[in-house]
C-alpha cells in the first residue's frame, strides 16, 4: 500500500477550485462556493478512499488573487537574496510573518509544494491574461507537475482552444477539460488517467478508482431505469373502478385515480433526486419545474402531453419516441394550451381506457379505468429526462438545471409493450393497495422494463 | 444473535440483506432514506467490499434475525414439498413397474413393455427439456413438472404462509434469488422428481426380482422378429461394454414368444442384468447427471453476489461507504481583508464635461471596441505589470495634463487583490477618475441575476477602497450599445453632441 496520492487545487480567485472539489468527492456540502472573490480563504483537505483506504488527499486552496504583484515580488527575493526562484517560493511561504500581503497566496504555494500534483484551474470562458501567465510562470517554479483543468468547458463563451495554445506555450501538454458544472464521466476518468501518466507509482490506486466510479456509474444508470420502471409498472397496473352510467361517480373515480398517480410520480422524482445525492428543498433546484419534489406540470393535462410531442390521439403515445428536444416550460400554459385546445375536449377521459365492456363488469354494473398510455409515455419519458439531467449533473453546480435544456431521449418503441403484462394485473400496483406477496414475475416485468430504459440514460 | 456475524454462511447473510431490502420504501409515501444509525455505524466501521458494507448494514438492522427464518422456514417449506413429491414419484415408480411385471398376470414378462413403461415418457421429457434448453430457456423454467411444483409452492405459501412483516420480507427475498436462478431451480426439481421416479422402479424391480422367478420374453404379431433381436441387441451394447451380463443372441432369439407354452431355456438372469443396466444406463444415470449439473447451476445463481444496482441499494452506498469520509481545514484562513459591502451606484447623474484632455483605459479589456472616440489619448489594454508601467509612464508624461481617465472593467472578471492594487496606482496617476463597468448583460448569463448583483457590488467596493468616489462609476454596457449608451459614452469624452 502506498501512500495516499497528495492533490493541490489551486487556481486564480473564482476559477471554480472549490466546485471542482464538490464534484470529485460527490460532496455538495464541501467548502463554500460564490461568485465573490476570495469565498475560500484556508486549505480544506478532502480524503478520498475506497474500501476504508485512503487514495487521495485532495487539498482546496485560497484563489491566487494577485499574481502580477505577487510574481515582481519573488524576483524581488530572488536577486535580493541571489537565490534561484523555488528556493525565492520558499522563502516567500516561510515569510509569513512578514506583512507582505501576499498570505493568501502563500498558504496556497506552500500547499503546492507539499503535494505530488497541482491541478491548476481555470476559468474557459476568461481569456488568457498576464495575470494567468504569472500564475504558470510561478507554479512553473514550484517543483511540482501542474495538470491544468480547464473548467466550464461546456459553456457556449469557453475558449478551450485559446487556452490550449497558451497552456502549449508553457510546455504543458497533458491538460483535462473536465467541467465541475456539467458532469462529464469521461473527464473525470480522463483527469485521473492523466495523473496515472504523470506520476506512475499512483497507477494501481488510481486504476482501481476509476473502476470503482466506473461501476458506481453503471449503478446509478440501472438504479435509475428501475425507479422509472417501477413507477410505470405501478401506474400501468393503477385501476379504479366506478358504477356505470353515473357520470358523477365517474368523475370521482377520475380524480381520486389522478391524484394517486401524481403522488406516485412525486416520489419516483424524490427517490431519482435522492438517489443522486441532491436534495430536492435545495436552491440549486427549486428553479426545476419540481415543487417540493413535484413536477408542476400535470401529466393528464392535454397540453402537457403535447409539450411533450405526444398527442391526444391514443396511438399517438409514439410521437415521444421520436426523442424531440422537450422545453418543459412550454407544456403547460402558454404555446402548448393554444395548439392542444382542439385536442382537450373530452380528452381526460380518454386518459383513461374504459372496460366497461368486460363481462364481469357488464354483469355487476361496474366499470374500471386505467391510465393512458400516452400519460405513461409522458411519465416515461419525462422521469427519463430528470435523470438524465442529474446524471449529468456536478456536485459543484450552484445554477439550477434549466428546465428548457432538459431533452427528452428516445424511448425505445418496446416500452409499452414491455408494459403490457401490468396493465390486467392489478395486484401489482401500490397505487391498487396491498401487493402481493413475492411478486417474482411482477420483478422480471420491472426489471425486463430497467433494461430497456437505461440505454436512454446513457 | 445477530446475523452478521461471520459464521453465518454468506449466503444467508445475502439472503438475509435482501429481504430487509426488500420492505425498504424506497417508493411510496414512507420513503425517506435515513439509514438507521446503529447499523450504519457498524457498516462504515467495517472494512471490506461495498457489497460486505452493504451487507454488514442490512444484517444489523433489527428484525434480521426474524427475516432469516422466515426465509429459512420458506426454504423448507420448499424441501418439504419436493421431498413429498419426490416420495410420490418414487411410489408412483414403483407401482408403474409392478403393473409392467404383472400385466400378463403371472410370472411372464414382456421385456420390451417393462423398459418401456419405466423409460418411455421419463426418455420423451428429457429430450424435451434438451431442445427447450437450446432453444427456449425461458420456456423450460415455466413448462414443467418442476414448474408446476413451484407454483404449488408459491400457491401454498399465499394460503398457508402467514401475513406477517418477517414471512413477507422474506417471501419477497426468496422469491427474487429464487427468480433468479428459476430455470435452474426448475430443472433440478425435474430431474429430481424424475429420478425418484426411475427409482422406485429399480427398487421395485428388485424386490420383485429377488423374490420371485419370472420369465422374460418378448413377442409381436406383426413386426418382423429380427427388427426386435436388434433393437435389444441395441439395448444392450451399452451395458455389455460396461460389463454387465446380458443375454446372448441364441438368449434373445430363444426368448421370443410365439404363442403356446413359455419359450424355454432363456438366461433369466442375463435378462434381469439387461433390465437394469437399461433403468441404470438410460435412465437414472443421464438424470443423476443432469440433476447435478442444474443444482450447480442454481446453486451458482443463488449464491450470486448482491444486485447493488437495485434502488434499495444505489441509494444506500453513499452513506455506507462515502468518496469522502471526513474533511477538515489544515491551514486556517489569514486574518483581515474580508470583502464589505462598499455601498451602490445609483444611476449617476451626468458628470461635468473633464476639465482637459481624456485617457482612456481598458482593465484586462480592449478599448478598441468601444464606442467612436473623440480626441484624447487611448492607453489600451492594461493586461499584466509590464502594461501598468507603460500605461502610468504615458500618463504622467503626457502634456497638456490629462484631466479625467476612464478605467473600463468588465464584469465578468473577479475584482481581486490584483486588481485593487492596479487600480490605485492609476487613480493616483490622475486628477479624476471614472469607473465604467461593462459586461453587465453576459454577466446575468454567466450568473443568473442576484450574483450578477453582488458582483457589480464587488467591484464598486473594490474601487471605493482605491479611492473612487461612487458618483464616479458607471455601469455601461459597451459590447451591446444603444443609443442612450452612446449619449453617456460622449458625455464622459467630454463631447456634445
Amino acid at each position: 500500500m502506498t501512500a495516499p496520492l497528495q492533490m493541490a487545487v489551486v487556481g486564480h480567485t473564482n476559477a471554480g477550485k472549490t466546485s471542482l472539489m464538490r464534484t470529485l468527492t460527490r460532496k455538495r456540502g464541501f467548502g463554500e462556493v460564490s461568485s465573490r472573490p476570495a469565498t475560500t480563504r484556508h486549505v480544506e483537505l478532502a480524503e478520498i478512499s475506497l474500501g476504508g483506504e485512503p487514495l487521495i488527499q485532495l487539498y482546496d486552496t485560497p484563489g491566487l488573487e494577485d499574481s502580477v504583484g505577487l510574481l515582481a515580488h519573488l524576483d524581488n527575493i530572488r536577486q535580493r537574496e541571489n537565490i534561484d526562484w523555488t528556493r525565492a517560493i520558499d522563502r516567500l511561504i516561510a515569510d509569513k510573518a512578514l506583512e507582505n500581503g501576499f498570505g493568501q497566496e502563500a498558504k496556497a504555494l506552500a500547499q503546492v509544494r507539499q503535494v505530488d500534483v497541482a491541478l491548476y484551474v481555470v476559468d474557459a470562458r476568461d481569456p488568457v491574461r498576464a495575470r494567468h501567465r504569472d500564475e504558470l510562470e510561478i507554479l512553473g517554479r514550484c517543483a511540482v507537475p501542474v495538470l491544468p483543468v480547464l473548467n466550464f468547458v461546456a459553456d457556449g463563451a469557453a475558449r478551450e482552444e485559446e487556452w490550449r495554445q497558451e497552456l502549449a506555450r508553457k510546455n504543458m501538454h497533458a491538460i483535462v477539460a473536465f467541467d465541475t458544472v456539467v458532469f462529464d464521466e469521461a473527464g473525470e476518468i480522463t483527469l485521473y488517467n492523466k495523473i496515472a501518466t504523470m506520476l506512475d507509482r499512483f497507477k494501481p490506486p488510481l486504476d482501481r478508482l476509476v473502476a470503482s466510479l466506473k461501476a458506481r456509474r453503471r449503478q446509478l444508470r440501472q438504479a435509475s431505469a428501475n425507479l422509472i420502471a417501477d413507477l410505470l409498472v405501478d401506474v400501468a397496473a393503477a385501476r379504479q373502478s366506478y358504477e356505470q352510467k353515473d357520470a358523477a361517480a365517474e368523475t370521482e373515480a377520475a380524480e381520486h385515480m389522478k391524484a394517486a398517480v401524481r403522488d406516485r410520480e412525486a416520489d419516483c422524482v424524490k427517490a431519482l433526486i435522492a438517489l443522486h445525492e441532491f436534495a430536492d428543498e435545495d436552491y440549486a433546484l427549486s428553479d426545476l419545474p419540481i415543487e417540493h419534489g413535484r413536477w408542476t406540470q400535470d401529466p393528464f393535462d392535454p397540453a402537457t402531453l403535447a409539450g411533450y410531442g405526444i398527442s391526444a390521439g391514443t396511438a399517438a403515445a409514439t410521437g415521444a419516441a421520436a426523442g424531440l428536444a422537450i422545453d418543459l416550460m412550454v407544456g403547460g400554459l402558454t404555446l402548448g394550451a393554444a395548439a392542444a385546445t382542439g385536442a382537450a375536449v373530452g380528452f381526460l377521459f380518454d386518459t383513461f381506457r374504459k372496460h366497461g365492456g368486460k363481462l364481469m363488469d357488464k354483469l355487476s354494473g361496474v366499470a374500471t379505468m386505467t391510465v393512458s398510455d400516452a400519460t405513461l409515455t409522458l411519465l416515461a419519458t419525462r422521469e427519463t429526462a430528470l435523470a438524465r439531467a442529474l446524471l449529468s449533473r456536478g456536485h459543484g453546480a450552484v445554477k439550477p438545471i434549466e428546465a428548457g435544456t432538459l431533452t427528452a431521449p428516445a424511448l425505445p418503441r418496446s416500452l409499452l409493450p414491455a408494459l403490457k403484462p401490468a396493465r390486467d394485473k392489478p395486484h401489482w400496483s401500490s397505487l391498487n393497495g396491498r401487493m402481493s406477496l413475492g411478486g417474482g414475475r411482477r420483478q422480471e416485468v420491472v426489471d425486463s422494463l430497467s433494461k430497456i430504459i437505461a440505454p436512454a440514460l446513457q | 444473535m445477530t446475523v452478521s456475524n461471520r459464521s453465518i454462511p454468506l449466503q444467508d447473510r445475502r439472503l438475509t440483506a435482501d429481504a430487509m431490502a426488500a420492505s425498504l420504501p424506497v417508493t411510496g409515501p414512507a420513503r425517506s432514506l435515513v439509514p438507521e444509525p446503529r447499523a450504519l455505524s457498524a457498516a462504515r466501521r467495517h472494512t471490506g467490499s461495498i457489497e460486505d458494507k452493504v451487507i454488514t448494514y442490512f444484517t444489523e438492522l433489527p428484525g434480521a434475525p426474524a427475516a432469516l427464518a422466515g426465509a429459512h422456514r420458506l426454504l423448507r417449506i420448499l424441501s418439504l414439498v419436493a421431498l413429498l413429491g419426490g416420495l410420490l414419484a418414487l411410489v408412483a415408480g414403483a407401482a408403474t413397474l409392478r403393473t409392467a411385471f404383472s400385466a400378463e398376470g403371472g410370472i411372464e414378462v414382456n421385456f420390451h413393455w417393462a423398459v418401456a413403461s419405466l423409460l418411455g415418457l421419463n426418455t420423451l421429457t428429457l429430450i424435451i427439456w434438451l431442445v427447450m434448453i437450446a432453444l427456449a430457456p425461458r420456456a423450460a423454467g415455466e413448462n414443467s413438472l418442476g414448474a408446476a411444483l413451484l407454483g404449488l409452492w408459491r400457491m401454498g405459501l399465499r394460503k398457508f404462509g402467514g401475513r406477517g412483516n418477517a414471512t413477507s420480507r422474506a417471501a419477497t427475498a426468496v422469491g427474487r434469488r429464487i427468480g433468479a436462478a428459476r430455470l435452474w431451480v426448475v430443472s433440478s426439481i425435474s430431474h429430481g422428481l424424475w429420478l425418484a421416479f426411475l427409482s422406485g422402479g429399480v427398487v421395485m424391480a428388485l424386490i420383485l426380482l429377488s423374490t420371485q422367478q419370472y420369465v422374460f420374453r418378448w413377442e409381436t404379431t406383426i413386426l418382423n422378429a429380427r427388427s426386435y433381436i436388434a433393437l435389444t441387441d441395441a439395448l444392450s451394447w451399452l451395458p455389455r461394454t460396461l460389463g454387465f451380463t446380458v443375454p446372448s443372441d441364441a438368449a434373445i432369439r430363444a426368448a421370443q414368444w410365439t404363442g403356446g407354452d413359455l419359450p424355454a431355456g432363456a438366461d433369466q438372469a442375463g435378462w434381469a442384468s439387461l433390465l437394469f443396466a437399461c433403468l441404470l444406463l438410460y435412465g437414472i444415470a443421464p438424470r443423476l447427471v443432469l440433476l447435478l449439473f442444474s443444482l450447480w447451476r442454481a446453486r451458482r445463481l443463488w449464491r450470486a453476489p448482491l444486485d447493488l444496482s437495485r434502488p434499495e441499494f444505489a441509494a444506500l452506498i453513499p452513506h455506507l461507504a462515502p468518496v469522502v469520509e471526513q474533511t477538515r481545514i489544515v491551514s486556517p484562513a489569514p486574518d483581515g481583508q474580508a470583502w464589505g459591502d462598499g455601498g451602490r451606484i445609483s444611476r449617476p447623474a451626468d458628470l461635468p464635461p473633464p476639465g482637459g484632455p481624456v485617457a482612456l483605459l481598458g482593465w484586462e479589456v480592449e478599448t478598441g471596441n468601444a464606442l467612436p472616440q473623440g480626441p484624447g489619448l487611448d492607453l489600451g489594454m492594461i493586461d499584466g505589470g509590464a502594461a501598468l508601467e507603460r500605461a502610468l509612464s504615458a500618463l504622467a508624461g503626457q502634456r497638456p495634463r490629462v484631466a479625467r481617465l476612464l478605467v473600463i472593467a468588465d464584469l465578468t472578471g473577479t475584482p481581486d487583490r490584483g486588481v485593487t492594487a492596479g487600480l490605485k496606482r492609476l487613480a493616483a496617476a490622475a486628477p479624476e477618475t471614472v469607473m465604467l463597468f461593462t459586461g453587465g448583460a453576459a454577466l446575468v448569463e454567466r450568473l443568473g441575476q442576484r450574483e450578477a448583483a453582488d458582483r457589480l457590488t464587488d467591484w464598486v467596493s473594490a474601487a471605493h477602497a482605491v479611492g473612487i468616489a461612487l458618483d464616479h462609476m458607471v455601469e455601461i454596457d459597451l459590447e451591446r450599445p444603444n443609443a442612450e449608451t452612446a449619449r453617456q459614452w460622449r458625455a464622459l469624452m467630454g463631447r456634445t453632441a
